[in-house]
């Protein structure tokens, strides 16, 4: 007989725990949010235009980067502080591929994840020597070393100059408008999303926890720590490549700007103010970091006031700092992390 | 032969710029346990204020270079008092990303008020060189070797010969013990981020007078983190000595690797170094062995 | 005259982990008492309670009449207490000169001098090491070291933790000899020690500690002569 209704969401069984949806209510609300995410585009439009779409195919793209950067640091508790260089070699890899060899848009962003993920195979295996702290400026040094080979491999790169990347296409269909883009970039989003979600209950996700939590506990208890740690790099890579391949096609065009280091430490502005190690951190870290900036542009001019040198970027790595900082200060857990709090107030509120 | 020579000493020189940023670092590390990802923007800091105080001010330069320190000190004071105080029992690595937050903030307002442009900086010392043999020391080098030695030494007399300096050291030693002896250890750790801010504006001014002014300089201070790891992350002596090191193989690829991989390879071999140091060596030449507590 | 130390019903631990259980004990003016008890009865959280280092939960404190319950330490130092840690207790780094240093921070520089000779006159052993570092010093040098330093504050109640822990026999009589050789100075004396043996031959009375409970109390000399003092100490035994 099944369990009353008060007890459905009590997961009984391993195979239960597994299941993507669990309950009928989890699908409705999925449901809800692929329909919400469909007709999303035309609500933007409507409210802002162009440039409010182009925000939010920005916030797709940095939302695949930052659940890549999730796995790597929420859940296996290691420190990339480059991760743009990876976006970079993602972003260049699509570049070569469609302005060389000409190919269709899935091919170049297929292969950009695979290439950069094997790339972050490789610079994960180091991982597997230093720890924490060493690791981060371990990858600070790979983003500038990623940047200093960027503006000088000109031949390959265009140097400071850049590259132009030919928009997306199908066939004679190309998706070269925002709202086009869109169909892209958000149901691979999604599918990204899924895929993540389903890593990380798998044995592969809670064997990064494990790391996390102690490296000698979880060899203890046979996790191969060299083949977990290099994997998540390498996944993590790969999500970064893919978004940046995204970017490329987006943008048109690539220049080293594009994949600085502030760029790397608004990736993990995004991880924290998300909250580590959830999707959902994931997503809220994305649409955060993504439009804040843009909101402060309305204090830009009286600022600018004050400060007649203001430019946007600065303003932008202003409230970024701040925003870590505090972030840090009174809400580590990040926004998922007070959205968990407040449903359980709501949960227990007669208590 | 006489171009080694004097790629050698400007490699010192710019070497010197390169100890006294690291040795910030190790002071700060030492004493509190904190990475501070914002010693190079300390440095670059420091180096516009100068700036602003003789252009703006026309302060004279001994009047402008005093100033500068005691202000920069003040600004670390204020920057451990206000942030790091607050957060002083969190893992470290939040406090990386703390000071890496700072670091983001101090160059985006520098820029704000100063803009990004490049500047000159008004030197202290006169143009010219010295000239040994065939080889032509600049003025500015001489001068930013000669103030690295004596801020060495002074540093050296003051850790070792002041109750202040003992007591330092003793909290970077062993905080829980200082604490028993009633010996202040948040005053200390206040103290401590002022010197190495201060430290940070003489190493600021000195970048700026051999190259120039700009918003990037921070990450110049970045290049200083392999003679950090290299000199053992603890070690004063050693920061010392990396620093010199980084300089001098920086200054020596410039001359004889560049022509070869091409320009700028200088520029980035520090940190080829540093994941090199990383891997092979990451307790340093002079660091004491990692070991893991189970 | 009140009591150096009187408390009464403590309970004490760490954070929120309770390890003491009502408390009582006293130490009288210019008296050497020792707390014994077996690894992880709390005797060494008791005196980290009463110096400020642990938690301190409820029961009364008193230190010559005034409660000191909860006092920071920098106040208890200026009030004449002084502790001696188990471990963690010079800095490595330094040299002697400069660990007794440490313990008179903000003495003037010639009441300083006093204090450091004084110390040295009570511990001549680390006289010729005065510009060693203390790593290089042999363990029982340098608790010599650790207790020379706590006396520079010129205390009148000295806490000594397990101060002949890992110490070769030797040393560990010099030490509690020298512990004793304090009283004439006038210092009063709480020890918590292990080697049960060595200082309850030395002190005037004893507790035993067991489960964070003091189960016996008597003269030193009873506690020694007593053959239950192994019940005691597994706590099958309690007064």
């Amino acid at each position: 007989m099944t369990a009353s209704s008060k007890y459905r969401d009590l997961v009984t069984t391993y195979g239960e725990d597994l299941q993507l949806f669990r309950t009928g209510v989890r699908k409705f609300w999925f449901g809800l949010l692929v329909v919400g995410l469909a007709a999303l585009p035309w609500a933007a439009a409507e409210l802002g235009g162009n440039y409010l779409l182009y925000l939010v195919n920005l916030t797709a793209i940095a939302a695949i980067v930052a659940m890549g950067m999730n796995l790597l640091l929420g859940c296996a508790g290691l420190i990339s502080l480059g991760h743009a260089a990876f976006l970079a070699v993602g972003a260049y890899t699509a570049a070569i591929l469609a302005n060389r060899l000409g190919l269709p848009v899935w091919m170049t962003v297929a292969l950009s994840g695979l290439v950069t993920g094997g790339i972050g195979v490789i610079v994960g295996l180091p991982a597997l020597r230093i720890k924490g702290l060493y690791l981060g400026l371990a990858t600070l040094a790979f983003q500038f070393i990623t940047d200093h080979v960027i503006v000088h491999a000109e031949t390959l790169t265009g140097g400071a100059n850049g590259m132009i990347v030919p928009a997306p296409a199908l066939g004679s269909f190309a998706f070269d408008t925002d709202l086009r883009f869109y169909y892209i970039a958000a149901p691979l989003a999604l599918l990204l999303g899924l895929a993540m979600v389903n890593l990380q209950r798998s044995r592969f996700g809670r064997a990064l926890v494990a790391i996390r939590d102690s490296d000698v506990a979880a060899e203890a208890v046979g996790v191969n720590l060299a083949r977990y740690k290099t994997l998540a790099f390498g996944v993590s890579a790969a999500y970064a490549g893919v978004a940046g391949s995204l970017l490329a096609h987006y943008l048109g065009y690539i220049g080293p700007d594009h994949f600085t280091v502030m760029k790397s430490i608004e990736y993990v502005v995004m991880i924290i103010v998300g909250g580590p190690g959830s999707i959902l951190g994931s997503l809220l870290g994305a649409i955060f970091v993504t439009w804040l900036p843009e909101v402060m542009r309305f204090g830009e001019e009286a600022l600018r006031s004050f400060f007649p040198h203001l430019v946007f970027p600065d303003l932008r790595a202003i409230v970024m700092g701040l925003v870590l900082i505090l972030f840090i200060a009174f809400e580590p857990e990040g926004l998922a992390g007070r959205w968990r709090k407040i449903r359980e107030y709501w949960t227990t509120w007669p208590f | 032969m006489d171009t080694l020579i004097q790629a050698s000493l400007s490699g010192v020189a710019i070497g010197c710029v390169y100890s006294l940023v690291a040795l910030g670092f190790v002071l700060i590390y030492k004493a509190t346990g904190v990475l501070n990802f914002a010693q190079g923007e300390l440095m670059m800091v420091g180096a516009y204020i100068y700036f602003s105080l003789v252009t703006s001010l026309d302060m004279t330069p001994l009047l402008a270079f005093g100033a500068t320190l005691v202000l920069a000190g003040l600004l670390g004071a204020l920057v451990e008092r206000l942030v790091l105080h607050p957060l002083v029992d969190e893992p470290p690595f939040t406090l990386v990303m703390v000071t890496i937050g700072l670091a983001t903030l101090l160059r985006a307002v520098t820029g704000m008020i100063w803009s990004h442009d490049t500047f000159a900086f008004p030197s202290p010392v006169p143009e010219g060189a010295v000239h040994l043999g065939q080889v032509a020391v600049p003025l500015v080098d001489v001068w930013t070797m000669a103030v690295t030695v004596v801020l060495s030494l002074l540093l050296f007399l003051f850790f070792h010969y002041t109750r202040l300096g003992t007591a330092m050291r003793a909290v970077a030693q062993n905080r829980y013990a200082a604490q028993l002896m009633g010996i202040s250890v948040d005053r200390i750790f206040t103290l401590t981020w002022a010197l190495a801010a201060s430290l940070g504006a003489i190493g600021g001014m000195l970048l700026a007078d051999i190259s120039f002014l700009h918003t990037n300089m921070g990450f110049i201070g970045l290049r200083a983190f392999p003679a950090v790891v290299l000199g053992g992350m603890e070690s004063i002596p050693g920061a010392l000595l990396g620093g010199l090191i980084i300089g001098l193989i920086e200054s020596l690829a410039g001359v004889y690797l560049d022509p070869i991989l091409g320009g700028g390879t200088h520029q980035v071999l520090a940190f080829v170094i540093l994941l090199v140091v990383l891997m092979l060596r990451p307790t340093g030449l002079f660091g004491a062995t990692l070991e893991k507590r189970v | 005259m009140s009591r150096v130390l009187d408390v009464a019903g403590l309970d004490g631990g760490y954070g929120s982990v309770q390890i003491l259980k009502d408390i009582s004990l006293h130490v009288d003016e210019g008296e050497f008492v020792t707390i014994i008890g077996p690894n992880g009865c709390g005797k060494s959280t008791f005196i980290k309670v009463i110096f400020g280092i642990a938690t301190h939960y409820r029961g009364t404190v008193k230190h010559r009449g005034e409660s000191i319950a909860g006092w920071r330490t920098d106040q208890l130092v200026q009030r004449g207490i002084a502790y001696v840690p188990q471990v963690d207790n010079v800095f490595p780094g330094l040299n002697v000169r400069e660990n007794l240093e440490m313990g008179g921070v903000r003495l003037p520089p010639t009441l300083l001098e006093e204090r450091i000779s004084r110390a040295l006159e009570m511990f001549p052993d680390l006289q010729p090491r005065l510009h060693d570092t203390a790593a290089s010093l042999s363990g029982g040098q340098r608790q010599m070291l650790a207790i020379s330093r706590a006396l520079i504050s010129d205390p009148t109640f000295l806490l000594l933790d397990e101060p002949t822990a890992a110490l070769s026999p030797l040393y560990q009589e010099q030490i509690i000899e020298r512990i004793d050789s304090l009283r004439e100075k006038g210092i009063t004396i709480l020890i918590v020690e292990q080697n049960a043996r060595l200082s309850l031959a030395r002190s005037d009375r004893g507790y035993i500690l067991a489960n964070g409970e003091v189960v016996h109390t008597a003269l030193a000399s009873e506690i020694l002569d007593d053959p239950h003092i192994n019940e005691y100490f597994l706590g099958t035994l309690h007064d």
